[in-house]
């Protein structure tokens, strides 16, 4: 059997949010719970009703188009698309057909080494438009259909990629880039499990030298006839992409393996069964007789990038923090993808070089520290961030917009780590208080009123050594027999009487020398 | 026996106060000769009378109409009237009015009641305009005859055997016959000019963008205009004043500043007519039209206007850019009607079922034409032939106009080629009714402002409309010429 390529195309559905809808000034807020509340005689389309549509939607999605790299178009239009469907008040789409906001953007993406079949690769993008939502469908148990109309409306941006992508991986990457690129621009919140952020995805598999992509067209090389490809939908989570693509990529390989072929189909994906299963075959392409919008005169969205300043992206504040800061890769990624957390990370870092400017035992050689220690200081405080403080706060469910812990208090827990002021066990506890005091709490303030601090005193750890060796006659018999691993047992046991609180390395030394005699 | 001495005499002499114009009544109001309760109760007793006839509303208003005078005569005593406090007009059926049935005519909108009213009538509602009904007209605008309602033709009140002209017909005849003071229709090929024409009322189509088309029932979009039939200039300049101007409900409104039309009425700029040769040359032209259009022409050269001969070469090609440009559109716009939300539903079997049956009862042979020309022309593979090879036409259109008003302020041409035809001649040949538009479509197709203004009559006592037509945003010009032309023929009347 040849090489099989998977050839992936994704679209997705982003939906803005801005206070109003995209053609009527009804509030944007499509998972209200009460049915049919935001909506006006505009978007249920009452005869004689007209769309002006909404100036920041247009914005947002020249800001996304330019945050993707796209070239932003000098005349862009609006065209109706039309079907007939109940969640379709208009009869017609009010979509963008062949001059969209921005074309030909592009998305790099990076794997840590094993993660994927190629460790970094670029994923084109075909075109990026603004349209609008359609109302939400409910089927009854009687055969009754319940339309609500709070969503009819809500600006929508549809992303097209090329089709670049080749694993469950990538595509599962690349929408995640794409979450992050939104939340930066503050343009959605892009929850997939809430359907702010949509999917759906073209699969096929062609032999390795048998197709060219041309235009974001697949195209056959001579003699070659593609296999058909399948789209699949109703992917509601990251992790959903993921599933949906490597199960379709298996399916297919084994359709051809076995010699088998499909009509060119669309396929749901099953979240329970973890299976895509068949929803219509396409005999033909739909019709969908597009026109220009004659409601709405073009615009010219080059004008408008012309006025926008585009904030730090996603993949540049990944690359600043690794390079600036010594950040990892991963803890990089996870700081950057929202931009309260990278404010949060930056302001820790530079809080906790100033601590070790002010704390004695590294006031001295602060520079030299920050400078020959930076990875390891990124890495102490990205994992502090990443696993303890994020983990703490999710079983919590406290979300970083209402964290009370301020990147001072908290960088001035990472310095007393990194000064052996605390041990890591103690240093937990002390988050723990800070973060269920419910206040921006002091951490010294917490070691000192507890007694978490290290003891590194000699003559106070003394005592407590003698203690163990007086309670402990037997191990202490059999470790001067040269039973070597005995010395952790009692070690153990120092840290057991101070409650943790004592410096294993000088306990570990008091032990040695006083068992020496 | 001058104009003036007429005007005198019409002052004195008893005149029924429905006969009264927009000028005459707000005098009258205004110095209690009498009252709105009166003047809507002459309206109402009009209607009562005529419509059975003429078939020119679908709905009246009688409760409301006398409820909302005697609130406006309170007004009117407390001295805060408004330019149209207590002034009964009439509204065609394809507007949308708040708490008054819109049905366009057609019956897939019987029940339909709008929570909220059109643009141009919030304003002369503002204004305290009396909401006395609802007009007849082709059901969507669709047709020159007011044929195709399904609440039946609406008839020529000089000829109760004649079409009114279409397709705000009902309007054109409300106002011909008196039955309001004015009224507000809509014009996407001709069917406020065409019926104003065929009814001896004054009709204007404002240029695309000067009037707000939100709440109007579209049909094609990038055409329609709304615009009101009066009975004299002087009130379609107030009226306008009134309705003119940009909407933050309509994107495709203009933000220029509108003009005070009533002040600079009778301004006697120096105004170049064009008198375009294609729209003479029309074998269709009836030679009396031709007659009474030639000599208005002459009438306005000795009052010294410069008139120039001028050429529309592309004239030809507008009424069948118009007939796919119009349905292609159409077919669009009328796709909402689904019986899913609002009017008539027919549940019968599946979704597809339901759709079907609803459209089959709700509309009428003429609509269904169209959507179906509309729906094949914009289908892939055939919207580069038409849809788009039309849009192109339309340029060139435009272009033709756009050249002639760099020589020219006005263009003046007839209305229509004949003056209204027998109630049922044309109603089987939609290709002949197409085209009793032929004079209508150009400047729609252009979107430049056209009014008809009455010219005379033919020997069957049937009225005959002079249309002139202006440079876009130039109703200014056009107002001035028109009523020039309207005091010409009062003068002409008088002394003979």
């Amino acid at each position: 059997m040849p090489n099989l390529i998977p050839i992936i195309g994704l679209e997705i559905h982003v939906e803005l949010k801005t206070k109003s809808k995209m053609f009527c000034s009804c509030k944007n807020d499509p998972d209200h719970d009460a049915p049919n509340t935001n909506i006006c005689e505009i978007c249920l389309a009452h005869p004689g009703t007209l769309p002006v549509p909404n100036k920041t939607a247009i914005e947002w999605t020249v800001k996304i188009a330019q945050a993707l790299g796209c070239k932003i178009n000098t005349e862009s239009k609006f065209d109706r698309k039309h079907y007939f469907y109940p969640d379709l008040p208009k009869g017609y789409q009010i979509s963008q057909y062949d001059q969209p906001v921005g074309e030909h953007g592009k998305i790099e993406l990076d794997f840590l080494p094993g993660k994927n079949h190629r460790d970094n690769t670029t994923i084109g993008i075909t075109r990026v438009h603004l349209e609008e939502d359609t109302a939400k469908l409910t089927h009854g148990t009687k055969n009754e259909t319940l339309v609500d109309f709070n969503r009819a409306g809500v600006p929508l941006v549809e992303i097209v990629s090329d089709p670049d992508i080749e694993s469950g991986t990538e595509a599962k990457a690349y929408c995640q880039e794409l979450q992050a690129i939104f939340r930066s621009l503050g343009v959605s919140d892009a929850d997939m499990e809430k359907g702010q952020m949509r999917c759906e995805a073209n699969i096929s598999l062609q032999e390795a030298g048998q197709f060219v992509i041309e235009d974001c067209i697949v195209k056959p090389a001579k003699n070659y006839t593609l296999n058909p490809k399948v789209e699949v939908k109703n992917i509601n989570s990251f992790r959903a992409v993921e599933k949906a693509i490597d199960f379709e990529i298996a399916r297919q390989t084994k359709m051809l393996e076995n010699g088998e072929t499909w009509i060119q189909q669309t396929r749901g994906w099953d979240n329970d069964k973890n299976e895509t299963v068949l929803q219509r075959e396409k005999e033909t392409s739909a019709d969908y007789r597009y026109f220009p919008e004659p409601d709405i005169p073009p615009f010219n969205p080059s004008q408008i990038a012309g006025e926008i300043n585009l904030p730090e992206l996603p993949a540049a504040k990944r690359k600043r923090f690794h390079t600036e800061y010594g950040f990892s890769y991963a803890d990089a990624g996870l700081l950057s993808n929202d931009k309260n957390w990278g404010d949060f990370a930056e302001s820790t870092i530079s809080e906790m070089y100033d601590w070790l400017h002010n704390l004695p035992e590294t006031k001295a050689n602060a520079e030299d520290t920050i400078a020959t220690q930076k990875t390891q200081l990124a890495k102490l405080a990205g994992g502090w961030i990443t696993s303890k403080l994020m983990g703490a706060m999710s079983e919590r469910k406290i979300d970083i917009k209402i964290l009370k812990i301020k990147p001072e208090n908290f960088a001035e827990l990472i310095a007393l780590i990194f000064t052996n002021r605390v041990n890591s066990t103690n240093a937990q506890k002390i988050l723990i208080e800070m973060l269920d005091s419910g206040v921006d709490m002091d951490p010294t303030h917490i070691m000192e009123e507890k007694g978490y601090g290290q003891m590194a005193d000699e003559d106070a750890l003394g005592k407590i050594v003698d203690e163990v060796i007086k309670n402990n006659p037997n191990q202490v018999t059999q470790f001067k027999a040269g039973k070597e691993p005995l010395l952790q047992f009692l070690k153990g046991m120092v840290m057991k009487a101070t409650e943790g609180s004592a410096d294993p390395g000088v306990a570990e030394k008091l032990l040695r020398e006083k068992l020496k005699n | 026996m001058s104009w003036w001495c007429q005007q005198f005499l019409n002052n004195f002499c008893m005149k029924e106060l429905n006969t009264l114009t927009i000028k005459t009544a707000r005098a009258g109001l205004d110095k209690k000769e009498f009252t709105s309760v009166e003047l809507t109760q002459a309206c109402l007793n009009r209607i009562k009378e005529r419509n059975p006839e003429l078939n020119a509303f679908i709905t009246v208003c009688e409760k409301e109409a006398l409820e909302e005078a005697r609130a406006a005569d309170k007004i009117i005593t407390s001295g805060k009237a408004l330019a149209l406090t207590g002034i009964p007009f009439a509204v065609k059926d394809a507007i949308c009015t708040a708490g008054v049935r819109s049905t366009a005519s057609a019956k897939i909108l019987d029940n339909y009641t709008p929570p909220f009213n059109a643009t141009v009538i919030q304003k002369i509602r503002e204004q305290g305009g009396v909401l006395i009904g609802k007009n007849n007209c082709d059901a969507f605008g669709h047709g020159a005859s007011n044929e195709n309602s399904m609440y039946g033709a609406v008839k020529n009140p000089h000829d109760l055997t004649k079409v009114s002209g279409g397709s705000s017909g009902g309007s054109a005849v409300a106002v011909a016959d008196h039955m309001c003071i004015f009224a507000i229709g809509e014009d996407t090929g001709g069917s406020i000019r065409q019926p104003a024409s065929f009814c001896g009322v004054v009709g204007l189509r404002p240029s695309y963008g000067r009037n707000s088309r939100f709440g109007i029932m579209p049909m094609a979009s990038s055409l329609d205009t709304v615009g009101p039939f009066t009975k004299t200039v002087e009130d379609m300049a107030i009226v306008m004043d009134i309705i003119a101007g940009q909407d933050s409900l309509d994107a495709t409104t203009v933000p220029d500043t509108v003009p005070e039309y009533s002040k600079t009425l009778n301004k006697k700029s120096k105004i170049r007519i064009g008198i375009p040769k294609e729209y003479f040359a029309f074998a269709e032209l009836n030679k009396e039209i031709k007659t009474v259009i030639e000599e208005k022409i002459n009438s306005l050269k000795k009052q010294s206007y410069e008139i120039v001969d001028v050429s529309l070469p592309y004239t030809k090609y507008a009424t069948a850019v118009y007939y796919i440009v119009v349905p292609s559109e159409d077919s669009s716009n009328l796709a909402r009607m689904d019986g899913i939300r609002y009017g008539a539903r027919k549940q019968e079997g599946n979704l597809f079922e339901l759709y079907a049956k609803t459209r089959d009862l709700g509309f009428p042979e003429e609509v269904k034409r169209r959507i179906l020309i509309g729906t094949y022309a914009l289908s892939a593979g055939y919207y580069d032939a038409y849809y788009k090879k039309a849009q192109q036409v339309r340029t060139l259109i435009k272009n033709d106009f756009d050249e002639v008003f760099k020589k020219v302020d006005v263009l003046v041409t007839p209305t229509s080629p004949f003056t209204a035809f027998n109630i049922g001649e044309k109603s089987n040949d939609p290709l002949a009714m197409y085209l009793a538009d032929v004079m209508l479509i150009p400047a729609a197709v252009s979107g430049v402002p056209a009014i008809s203004v009455p010219g005379g009559k033919d020997k069957n006592g049937l009225p005959i409309g002079i249309q002139v037509i202006g440079p876009r945003m130039g109703e200014e010009q056009v107002l001035q010429i028109a009523k020039q032309i309207e005091d010409s023929l009062q003068k002409q009347t008088f002394i003979c």
